[in-house]
């Protein structure tokens, strides 16, 4: 006998994207997505922009 | 710069900010600067507090006032600045849908701050200055030295 290891989807919590339990939550997904994007700036492209 | 603009309550330092929207109902949004693994770079998020007190950075709230919505956010950023000179914003919005919205406003609202704010895009190329028309995965503003 086979066993389905796959949660159903009519028992799975729905986790609605972009919702949040806390602020703290919200803030760190929202920061871990810039940090992401700021990752692709290399050092003297920020020199030269931000001077 | 110069559309109307919610009131907003300056809370822990000037990194946290708080107004309600007032359309076809109330709802209380938050915005919170925070540190970045960069020196000096923060970033902003947008939040509206749902009834059951749970956060969304996602949902389109459809309250009908996202102009004036938007303008009271412009507004926290440049208390965030004057808090803190040598800050630079980094946000993009949720959906790659927002982030073409922000463009459009940075758009409109560059020539208004250009003067005082710098104003640059996040693409693949890096940080660049924001230009018209140019697609963005998101944006930075700072003060002007």
């Amino acid at each position: 006998m086979e066993t389905n290891l796959m949660p159903s989807k009519r028992n799975s919590p729905k986790k609605k994207i972009g919702k949040f339990n806390t602020l703290n939550e919200a803030v760190s997904h929202k920061t871990a997505l810039v940090n992401q994007l700021l990752a692709k700036i290399d050092k003297e492209q920020l020199d030269t922009l931000t001077k | 710069m110069d559309k109307p603009f919610y009131d907003f309550v300056i809370l822990e330092d000037a990194f946290r900010y708080e107004f309600t929207s007032i359309g076809e109902k109330e709802i209380l949004k938050v915005i919170v600067y925070q540190q970045t693994d960069l020196p000096d770079f923060f970033s902003l998020t947008l939040a509206d507090v749902l009834p059951d007190g749970s956060l969304d950075v996602f949902v389109e709230s459809k309250n009908g006032d996202m102009e004036k919505n938007l303008a009271t956010v412009i507004q926290t950023i440049l208390a965030f600045l004057s808090h803190n000179p040598n800050a630079k914003i980094a946000f993009s919005g949720s959906t790659t849908h927002r982030t073409r919205l922000y463009s459009i406003i940075l758009t409109k609202e560059i020539e208004k701050v250009g003067h005082f704010l710098t104003i640059l895009g996040l693409s693949d190329k890096g940080l660049v200055p924001f230009e018209r028309n140019e697609k963005y995965d998101g944006f930075v503003i700072l003060k002007k030295k």
